[in-house]
């Protein structure tokens, strides 16, 4: 039973897919199809949430061949957040959808492509092995890639260019990584190089080729100074896609490296210790930075990403329980929260004349629910509190406090207040000021639709919710960080044996 | 001979990314498609070269006669050589769509830059 | 408690949108106010034992594991304020219910206030300091959204985020400082923190806190060099600046630094800044009031003196001056809330607000002339009303002052003298003389009749000053620490005070005489002092955006390569300081060499060198063939068949794409400048040089048998197959075949979708 529900988040995304390629040229049928696979898909990951804090960490040996010599997969804590949060960005975007990209794509495999890759990314999620990782990455940048250039515009082509080639770059330095560790170790099963490594007097030696993945992980997730595919494309496919990449995506990439630093490279304290305290700080400034200056809402909130990934590192690079906790939390937290902004700004710009803040104007007096759905993730995101964000912000800033990084605190706070700003940037532009007068060659206004209301709604709610119940979200949080600071009950549970 | 072909590997790397950097659509995806022969060839030198029987058990062997390479290099190269088939096969459409759309093949023009 | 009175205010705050749509705009404002006439009759069962100095504690766990409780602590300096901030709501919101009458968004207006109302009662009676600091940033959200009410004017847009940077940003370091008070001292109950002052005086962050939580304080009350947005956040509705000004808002620093008193004061760290920043505060508020002609500009700039005031008093911290600070801050509650409540009346008969205007009000305004009157004699401190009281109580804090008295006490003597002039100017001026040529509009009873309260209450206190005695004595105990005794009388006696404070009068007078507003020109001196904090701030503001655009163009916009580069530059830079960690250089291991693999090798080298100088794409993907089959031919030495095979099929597939794609492609030409291209040549050997180390060190290392030894082993007997690497591929790791036909299933899609002719548009 626990083999096959680990096998689920896979298979329910590729029978979902499967079977919109077959009705693709049915809209209705295959737009019905999309959605329910993405609620079935949901109904399973968080059955798979309430076992995993039943039974503990979950394992599924594929072909029944133990660890290390066949594919595990795993779904700990840590995973199985990660994966019912999937379900429902999966289920909240696909709905959206239905009004906004669907009626452009229901014909072109939308809701198959979309279900690869929620099938890459879940894959992701609770891949065992080194390799099977590669491979669900690949997965889900194949899908990526088909996804973001829909439109042939040439726009989205020329960013495309930009992403796929970054990308690509990102796929080989993990595979030579792969190589070489397996070189070292001869093994690819996570568990058992956690193991095989902390036996190892050569750890040091080996642990060199951590860069590899500190790297191509760190490309996925928007680190600096590696991000530059994200805002080059993100702006240009259709909103619900760029929704789903910007919950999803670059937070498999965070998820891979809090894997790999908890897990595996463990052994030298001294090379992450040093470098991702910087790389953290560094990312968060650059990100709000580059946020502050856009007038683009869909660049805004891409640079956002990044700034958001930077606070998520910080928790990492400081590595205490509170500061995985909140890392753990921040990731719960952004992803809810960042979907949520990016549908909104496709209502926005419904409801306005297309994204660019100069053209916008005078919401708050058309559309005020809105308004109000835009004030709760932007507050959130900016951690006003009683929202999610603050919570976030809270636990990292105060983790960073008890581990004295001034520097990394006065840096977390200092980004807060420009993410206050680019927020109410938005805000002011887009609802408060007056509506411009406008050309005739801009975009007209569209109505919006009901579908898109709901699924933004149900994200705001959950936003207050995961502000409300910040008790039993950092509960979760807390023993989440737990397994992942003391990887023998995993080892344990892959390899067999005591923990 | 593995310090030999370490070389090479690197070699064939540096090849890919100078490539890579070039301002040519073309020389994109021809550095790419180098670099995913460096990265094959990274898991293939790796893992330690072994001259002998090829990963086939005889008939009548229970296993393997000695000497012989590393099987899982093999399968792993296997995997990924398909895998960036599939994916350079797209960036290929992609580059021709683009340049096909775009109407230049220089990437910064491309990118509106000059 | 505290949870009861959010829930009832939120939820009251979300009905207002809903009471504009069926109620008649003006019953919006008599809805709103139930909830401050709830909070004051809530508090009357305890009121009793407050007074008797037994603070009423209750305790509700929220996020136990964050050390977020939602605590109530209401002792006398929080009922003080309970009752300041409910009473006056009580007067604002049933103004505003008329005030803002004609406003089709009174919904949502009142939704703002509502909702700031709850954030702040809650900071003054949360017995948890995190919840204290949830209810503090939604004072800064909610008087965000107030303050630009009138959002259509870029000015109040302006003023409001001003506003919400100043106080956000000084709630973030607020944010820090609590959360080392915190652990300084292991709680976040006050009520426990209350008791351990000594430890947390002694522990090393106490510098740090003391400093981050006065940054807090002093930010919200718009204390010098913060204090520009004060004037700014007059872009408000009136109502919003008389409650923000008078009550709440900007009287949350100094409700922190009297709460914190018993915890982190009587040290230098706290009674210097508070001192120093308060006096400086102080006079240069009062030295400016007399120059403002618009009401609400004057008043401001007095809130900032008396704010000023205030702070300075709390970090004089003597039991006089707690004492003064308390009744300071009861008086200009009231004064403050009817002479700006006035303003908005005078605003809305008259449709202006300039004192060089307004005149000869006090026949169509009378009843408004008494309110104002009152308002003014209290600010001007003139017995019987309680600003007297505040003003002898202050004056005797100072001349008993233990510190620094020869600058404060003339401080704070010039201070009052521009106090009376602005009171002149604000309450009493536009109802004498001459009426001028302006219409004056009936006005509805409530408009002159709400500002009246408070102004009555001042007299009241003013005459039975017993009335605010016990409250008095119990807060100033609770913001002392320990208990002492108050008398609160009219008439102390011929005292020093007294005279000083007759003296002050007659100095007042001759300077209302003078006239100050004959000097007031738009470009006047005092005029451009007052913008410098905030074109300063501006000016900040305007340079982190310009930092901000620098930074956006070096990360965005840029061509691929620049990109590429940088990334790869990165890497290099890892790689480099990994590999210096591990000591030591990797040294090839050197084995027999072996001419034809040599051969292989050379032949890869030349093909690749070849495509990197080709001039035509045949030549490049001839060359590019070459590469592929020299690797298959290696994978064919070293026993790998299976894969010596697919890569020459693969290989030739990839070829014969490429050759189909580029043939529309135009011939290779030089695009790059010389200088780019060593650079490039640079960056790729580095890297190529990194590479090969790493494949040297995992040669040297090999920790363990790997796991191919094992399907080695079981291949047979277990999995039925004698080629290993099928048996692996199709049986040991099938999830990764699985998922590699994903792959290519999903590139085919992508492939036709992007070969698919685009329909015509």
């Amino acid at each position: 039973m626990i083999d096959l529900l680990l096998f689920l988040p896979i298979t329910v995304p590729l029978a979902t897919a499967l079977l919109s390629v077959i009705v693709r040229d049915r809209a209705r049928t295959s737009a019905f199809v999309g959605v329910v696979g993405a609620g079935v898909l949901l109904v399973v990951n968080l059955v798979l949430l309430v076992r995993v804090q039943d039974l503990g960490i979950l394992v599924a040996r594929p072909g029944n061949w133990d660890a290390p010599f066949g594919i595990t997969l795993v779904a700990d804590y840590l995973s199985a957040a990660m994966l019912a949060i999937t379900g429902l960005i999966g289920l909240a975007v696909s709905v959206y959808a239905l009004t906004d990209t669907a009626e452009r794509y229901r014909h072109k495999n939308f809701f198959a492509l979309f279900h690869f890759l929620l099938m890459g990314v879940c894959g992701a999620f609770l891949a065992g092995d080194l390799f099977n990782l590669y491979v669900w990455f690949e997965v889900m940048l194949i899908s990526s890639f088909v996804l973001l250039t829909l439109d042939r515009s040439r726009e989205q082509l020329v960013g495309a260019v930009q992403y796929v080639t970054i990308n690509l770059v990102s796929s080989v330095i993990f595979l030579a990584g792969l190589g070489l560790l397996y070189g070292n170790t001869g093994t690819l099963n996570m568990a058992d190089l956690a193991q095989k490594l902390t036996l190892s007097e050569d750890a040091m030696l080996i642990l060199s080729s951590s860069v590899f993945f500190l790297i191509a992980f760190g490309i996925k997730a928007g680190l600096f100074p590696l991000f530059f595919w994200l805002p080059g494309s993100y702006h240009t496919p259709p909103i619900a896609v760029a929704a789903l990449f910007s919950g999803l995506l670059t937070k498999v990439g965070v998820y891979a490296l809090i894997r790999s630093f908890t897990l595996i490279f463990t052994q030298d304290q001294g090379l992450t210790g040093l470098l991702l305290p910087a790389i953290a700080g560094a990312t968060m400034v650059a990100g709000v930075l580059g946020a502050v200056a856009q007038s683009d809402i869909r660049k805004i909130l891409s640079f956002h990403i990044i700034s958001q990934i930077g606070y998520m590192i910080m928790g990492l690079a400081l590595m205490t329980p509170l500061a995985l906790a909140g890392s753990i939390f921040y990731l719960i937290h952004h992803i809810v929260v960042k979907t949520n902004l990016f549908l909104i700004a496709g209502m926005i710009a419904r409801a306005g004349r297309g994204f660019h803040l100069s053209k916008l104007g005078g919401l708050l007096n058309a559309k005020p629910y809105l308004a109000l759905l835009f004030l709760i993730p932007a507050f959130s995101l900016a951690g006003i509190p009683p929202l999610s964000g603050f919570f976030s912000k809270f636990i990292i800033i105060r983790a960073g406090l008890e581990t004295g990084d001034i520097a990394l605190v006065v840096t977390a706070l200092v980004v807060g207040v420009l993410t206050l700003i680019s927020m109410t940037k938005i805000w002011q532009e887009a609802f408060w000021k007056a509506q411009p007068e406008h050309d005739e060659d801009d975009q007209p206004k569209k109505s919006v639709g009901v579908a898109q209301w709901v699924p933004v709604a149900a994200l705001a709610v959950i936003t207050v919710i995961i502000g409300i119940a910040a008790e039993p979200v950092m509960n979760f949080a807390e023993t989440a960080a737990t397994q992942l600071l003391d990887p023998a009950a995993y080892i344990a549970a892959v390899l067999g044996g005591q923990p | 001979m593995e310090a030999f072909w370490a070389v090479i590997t690197g070699l064939l790397f540096s090849a890919g990314i100078f490539l890579m950097l070039r301002r040519h659509l073309a020389k994109l995806i021809l550095g790419l498609i180098l670099l995913s022969n460096a990265a094959n060839l990274v898991i293939f030198s790796s893992g330690g070269l072994v001259k002998g029987h090829p990963s086939i058990i005889p008939p009548g062997e229970a296993t393997l006669p000695t000497p012989h390479g590393d099987s899982l290099p093999q399968v792993l190269i296997l995997t990924a050589i398909v895998i960036s088939f599939g994916v350079l096969g797209y960036f290929l459409t992609l580059l021709r769509s683009a340049h096909k759309t775009a109407g230049t093949e220089d990437l910064e023009q491309l990118r509106g830059l000059k | 408690m505290l949870l009861l009175l959010s829930v009832v205010g939120f939820g009251l705050a979300a009905s207002m949108p809903l009471g504009a749509r069926f109620l008649p705009r003006r019953g919006l404002g008599y809805l709103a106010a139930i909830f401050p006439a709830a909070v004051l009759a809530a508090t009357i069962p305890v009121t009793g034992s407050v007074l008797q100095g037994v603070p009423y504690v209750e305790h509700f766990a929220w996020a136990p594991s964050l050390d977020l409780s939602l605590s109530l602590y209401l002792d006398g300096l929080s009922l003080l304020f309970v009752w300041l901030i409910s009473g006056i709501a009580l007067v604002v919101f049933t103004y505003a219910g008329i005030y803002m009458a004609g406003s089709q968004y009174a919904g949502r207006f009142f939704t703002y206030l509502v909702l700031f109302t709850v954030s702040m009662l809650g900071l003054v009676t949360a017995g948890n300091l995190v919840s204290l600091f949830v209810f503090w940033e939604l004072t800064s959200i909610t008087s965000y959204l107030l303050i630009g009410f009138k959002a259509h004017s870029a000015e109040s847009r302006a003023a409001a985020l001003r506003a919400l940077l100043v106080t956000g940003g000084g709630g973030l370091a607020l944010l820090a400082g609590i959360l080392l008070l915190g652990s300084a001292g292991g709680s976040m109950e006050l009520s426990v923190l209350l008791e351990r002052g000594d430890i947390i005086q002694a522990h090393g962050s106490y510098v740090a806190i003391t400093i981050l939580v006065l940054l807090g304080a002093l930010t919200k009350s718009a204390q010098a060099p913060f204090h520009f947005w004060l004037p700014g956040a007059m872009a408000a509705p009136t109502p919003v600046s008389a409650f923000l000004h008078s009550a709440t808002m900007v009287k949350a620093g100094v409700y922190l630094v009297a709460r914190l008193n018993p915890v982190l004061g009587g040290t230098d760290w706290w009674t210097l800044p508070l001192v120093t920043i308060g006096a400086f505060t102080m006079i240069m508020g009062a030295l400016r009031a007399p120059f403002k002609y618009d009401l609400k500009q004057i008043l401001a700039y007095s809130t900032l003196s008396v704010l000023g005031m205030l702070m300075m008093l709390l970090g004089l911290g003597h039991d006089k001056a707690v004492k003064a600070a308390l009744v300071v801050l009861a008086a200009h509650g009231l004064y403050k809330a009817s002479l700006f409540l006035t303003a908005g009346t005078l605003d809305t008969a008259t449709g202006s607000r300039d004192v060089r205007e307004l005149a000869g009000l006090r026949g169509p305004l009378r009843p408004l002339f008494i309110t104002g009157l009152l308002g003014a004699v209290s600010m001007i401190g003139i017995p019987p009303l309680a600003g007297f009281l505040a003003k002898e109580t202050l004056l005797e804090a100072v001349l008993s002052a233990q510190f620094a008295q020869a600058v404060l006490l003339p401080v704070t003597a010039v201070a009052g003298v521009g106090l009376i002039v602005a009171a002149w100017s604000a309450g009493v001026k536009p109802f004498l003389g001459t009426p001028g040529s302006m219409d004056c509009r009936p006005i509805s009873p409530v408009l002159w009749a709400a500002p009246l309260v408070p102004a009555v209450f001042g007299l009241v206190l003013g005459v039975f000053p017993s009335l605010l005695g016990p409250l008095v004595q119990t807060a100033a105990g609770n913001v002392a620490g320990t208990p002492f005794e108050i008398k609160l009388a009219l008439w102390h006696g011929f005292t020093p005070a007294l005279f000083l404070s007759a003296a002050m009068l007659a100095a007042g007078v001759l300077s209302v005489a003078a006239n100050p507003l004959r000097f007031v020109r738009e470009d006047a001196l005092p005029y451009l002092r007052s913008l410098h904090a905030s074109s300063l701030f501006d000016s900040g503001f305007n340079l982190a955006m310009k930092l901000a655009k620098r930074t956006a163009g070096l990360l965005d916009g840029r061509s691929l390569s620049y990109g590429l580069s940088i990334i790869l530059l990165a890497f290099l830079m890892l790689g480099g300081i990994a590999l210096s960690r591990t000591g030591l250089l990797p040294v090839p291991q050197l084995t027999r060499f072996d001419w034809s693999e040599a051969g292989i090798g050379l032949l890869i080298v030349a093909g690749a060198l070849v495509v990197l100088f080709a001039r035509s794409m045949l030549v490049a993907a001839a060359a590019l063939g070459a590469v592929g089959f020299g690797i298959a031919m290696l994978f064919f030495f070293y026993g790998a068949i299976d894969l010596a095979i697919t890569q020459i099929l693969v290989e030739t597939l990839m070829v014969l794409l490429f050759v189909l794609v580029v043939y529309a492609f135009p011939q290779f030409k030089r695009l790059s400048s010389g200088a780019h291209i060593a650079r490039d040549a640079l960056i790729a050997g580095a890297l190529g040089l990194f590479i090969t180390m790493m494949i040297w060190i995992a040669g040297v290392v090999q920790i363990q048998e790997p796991i191919s030894e094992f399907h080695a082993r079981a291949s047979v007997p277990e999995a039925y197959g004698r080629n290993i690497v099928n048996v692996t591929l199709v049986d040991f790791r099938a999830l990764d075949t699985f998922g590699e036909i994903i792959v290519l299933m999903i590139a085919a899609l992508g492939v036709t979708a992007l070969m698919k002719k685009r329909k015509a548009a």
